[in-house]
């Protein structure tokens, strides 16, 4: 019994995992305060903000601004803990490899099954929410829309709950999972002056939105500001401010790229958590000025169920067809890099994991010529795919936010782990105000926000871990590589 | 005997062609074929008689080139000088290598290159797509440093099953050189996924898999061919620039480079371009491309 307790809180160490990634043919890179800032904002902005608001203004009401204030704390003070881990753990596969040195090897692989549902499901998620602008698009400049059951999901989530609609396949967000599975696979990699581009893309076509949004500013659409209180009233379970704010958690996850870029930056002491604090505080007044103009133009009823929410909005708002264009057209692109992005993430991930022997070889296979992991990025494809294809977005963002949030609080316990374990290491960053205050309000701010996500949300999260320790009693804790390397 | 035909041009490159072509003539007994190709003069007489003053003009051109070859071949055994009129140098060059039942062709590099390195012109390029037989092509500046012999043969080994039939071909030129033979892999990291989500060290963690990878596969090759003599030698490296992973290796000296053809179609290689070009334009020695499987 005690054999097995020691297998599960296994650990790397710092050594094991710098030796591990540091191969030949390291590229060199030094980012500056401004570089960093971008990355950030690059990283995070746009991931959700597209789709967000039909999720969660329903949910919270006006009330939703204090939503993205909640969110954002949380996910400022999560990316500072990853700062100061990633400041001396020199690793690759982020909040996994941080959790395999910092608290042992089962909850790191708890870790990485959570960050299959923050990379992958939120893949699915922003592949559905792309075939809406898709269709917007379509139907704006062309005339022609996609047959409603070759664009609407399987099962849907319904006023009595799951609904199976038997006629239906989400096929666009298929066809993006599949562009995006062909460019992995041919090595392809979205260089800095493309995603620099797609930064000025998604922020452009944000201000467009705010300030034809605004020519119909509406102070009444405020009025009730938070019908549903913190966490709803009774019998609203689902309903109020922290509701809402798990479910727009993943518009920012890309914040803690900032953190895994320490190791990168000029004088990280300062520019890190300056870097984390400037990119957090953009992002989240982007959210706030797209949101309340977005909610000074329409009622709260409007955002229920509506498709291709900006570009709606904006098309009551003037009247005419060419803005809801331009911003689809905006959406189409940059939420493609994003789905790219997020596919790329979720192989990497699984990557790192199969290198450390915790799940099956398939997934470390690398192609000769390409260089790409290609079995990895066919299977994680194929199922981000058929989840876009059937499943309803409302059921995945809830499911992104759980997985992430608990990601984020592992990461940060293990700040404090690490401070306890081996205080003489030397970082590159050390939270102020000592091991406790940080991680612990970030776990609590973690906790908070996961407390107001719905039963449904527990319960697949439930199966999901159940199906994790199940994955892990039967291959990983027999195949890991650190276990074998010790025998 | 086995014949090289080597497509000469009086020019540095036609120099650097000959002295890699009578370096492989003269240590394996080979005969040697220089080829002259001019254009071909119009059939039409005109009554300015301009298509016989142009008809002389490409007559004494390519005389003199032979008269210049010659001169630096010198007393080397096994030579022909041919002439070769065809509307484009690269068509003529193929056409005369079948004429002449070459084995090998052999190429300087075009002239926009670095010194010491190989350009690929159009000329080369087209030869390459839709040769039969092996081409070799020399480094610009080759001739002042042309070596005596074939020091050994380096082959460049992708790991994928395709490879195997390169290795096999080069196995049976270096055995039939009695020259040493070595299997190399190299890759390059030069590109970096923005954002990178995870954090930039993940493609290091994929490189370093690829190495592994890459050294069991040459292990593998290596181990089925244990009786070869002199033994097969391996090496894997992981660069940032296909320059830098070329230049880690140690090159001895009269080493030439040998590569499989590239299977990927037109439009492929029109827009992309390929690795194999891109390994030709970085070797610091000769390279040989051999032909595409049939």
């Amino acid at each position: 019994m005690n054999a097995f307790l020691n297998a599960l809180i296994r650990k790397k160490s710092i050594n094991d995992d710098a030796r591990a990634d540091h191969g030949s043919g390291e590229l060199k890179r030094s980012l500056g305060l401004f570089s960093l800032v971008m990355l950030g904002v690059g990283a995070t902005i746009g991931t959700g903000i597209f789709f967000a608001m039909a999720e969660a203004v329903p949910k919270a009401g006006p009330a939703v601004i204090w939503s993205f204030v909640i969110a954002s704390i949380a996910a400022g003070l999560t990316a500072l803990c990853y700062a100061e881990l990633s400041s001396f753990i020199p690793a690759s596969g982020s909040a996994y490899s941080y959790t395999y040195v910092s608290v042992g090897e089962f909850p790191a692989y708890v870790v990485g099954s959570c960050l299959l549902l923050e990379y992958a499901l939120a893949a699915s998620a922003t592949a559905i929410g792309w075939s809406e602008y898709l269709n917007n698009f379509l139907q704006h400049a062309i005339g022609w829309s996609i047959p409603l059951h070759l664009r609407s999901p399987l099962m849907v989530s319904g006023a009595n709950g799951l609904e199976m609609h038997w006629g239906n396949f989400n096929l666009p967000p298929i066809i993006l999972v599949s562009m995006c599975c062909l460019l992995l696979l041919r090595g392809a990699k979205e260089s800095a002056t493309v995603n620099g581009i797609m930064v000025l893309i998604k922020i452009a076509i944000l201000v467009f939105f705010s300030v034809m949004a605004f020519t119909a500013f509406n102070s009444h659409n405020f009025v009730p500001f938070n019908p549903h209180g913190m966490l709803g009233h009774a019998g609203e379970k689902g309903m109020g401010i922290v509701p809402a704010a798990g479910t727009i958690f993943f518009s920012f996850i890309g914040l803690d790229t900032v953190a895994t870029a320490g190791a990168e930056t000029d004088n990280p002491k300062r520019n890190v958590p300056l870097g984390i604090m400037l990119a957090l505080l953009i992002v989240v007044a982007a959210y706030i000025l797209v949101a309340t103009a977005a909610m000074g133009a329409q009622p709260v009823a409007a955002f229920i169920g509506q498709e291709a929410g900006l570009s709606a909005i904006l098309e009551n708002v003037t009247g005419q067809k060419w803005p809801a264009i331009l911003l689809s057209a905006g959406a189409i692109i940059s939420v493609f890099s994003v789905t790219l992005v997020l596919i790329y993430g979720q192989t990497r991930i699984l990557f790192v994991i199969g290198r450390d022997g915790l799940i099956p070889r398939i997934f470390q296979t690398i192609h000769p010529r390409t260089l790409s992991p290609v079995a990895n990025t066919v299977i994680v494809s194929v199922m981000v795919g058929l989840i876009a294809g059937f499943v309803d977005s409302s059921y995945l963002w809830d499911m992104v936010s759980m997985g992430t949030l608990v990601a984020f609080a592992l990461v940060s316990i293990g700040v404090t782990v690490m401070r306890r374990k081996s205080p003489e290491l030397v970082r590159g960053f050390t939270l102020p105000f000592g091991p406790w205050v940080i991680p612990g309000l970030s776990v609590v701010a973690c906790a908070w926000i996961v407390v107001g996500l719905s039963n449904v949300t527990y319960t697949i999260f439930a199966a999901w871990i159940g199906f994790t320790v199940l994955g892990y009693a039967m291959y990983g804790i027999h195949n890991s590589k650190l276990a074998l390397k010790r025998i | 005997m086995q014949t090289c035909l080597v497509g000469y041009t009086p020019d540095a490159a036609g120099e650097d062609a000959l002295a890699l072509a009578r370096t492989w003539v003269r240590a394996h007994g080979w005969s040697l074929v220089v080829c002259v190709v001019a254009p071909e003069a119009w059939g039409h007489p005109s009554l300015a008689r301009l298509d016989v003053e142009y008809g002389n003009f490409l007559a004494q051109h390519t005389q003199a080139a032979i008269d210049k070859a010659q001169a630096l071949l010198g007393d080397t055994p096994n030579v022909r000088y041919i002439k070769f009129a065809s509307a484009s140098a690269s068509a003529g060059l193929l056409e005369a290598a079948k004429q002449e039942n070459a084995d090998l062709i052999v190429l300087g590099s075009a002239r926009n290159g670095p010194e010491g390195r190989i350009s690929i012109g159009g000329m080369i390029g087209e030869i390459m797509h839709s040769s039969e037989l092996p081409i070799a092509i020399a480094p610009r500046g080759y001739s002042a440093s042309a070596s005596a012999v074939v020091g050994r043969f380096t082959c460049a080994y992708s790991g994928l099953e395709a490879a195997s039939g390169t290795v096999l071909e080069a196995l049976g030129i270096a055995t039939a050189m009695e020259a040493p033979l070595r299997l190399v892999s190299f890759a390059v990291r030069d590109r970096q996924m923005y954002p990178p989500l995870i954090g930039y060290q993940a493609e290091e963690s994929l490189a370093e898999a690829w190495r592994e990878q890459a050294l069991a596969s040459l292990e593998r090759v290596k181990k089925q061919l244990t009786r070869q003599q002199p033994p097969v030698a391996i090496a894997v490296t992981v660069k940032e620039t296909w320059e830098e992973a070329l230049s880690s290796f140690d090159w001895l000296p009269g080493e030439m480079l040998i590569l499989g053809s590239s299977r990927m179609g037109v439009l492929k290689r029109v827009f992309l371009g390929s690795n194999a070009n891109k390994i030709i334009q970085a070797s610091p020695v000769p390279v040989m491309v051999l032909p595409r499987a049939s």
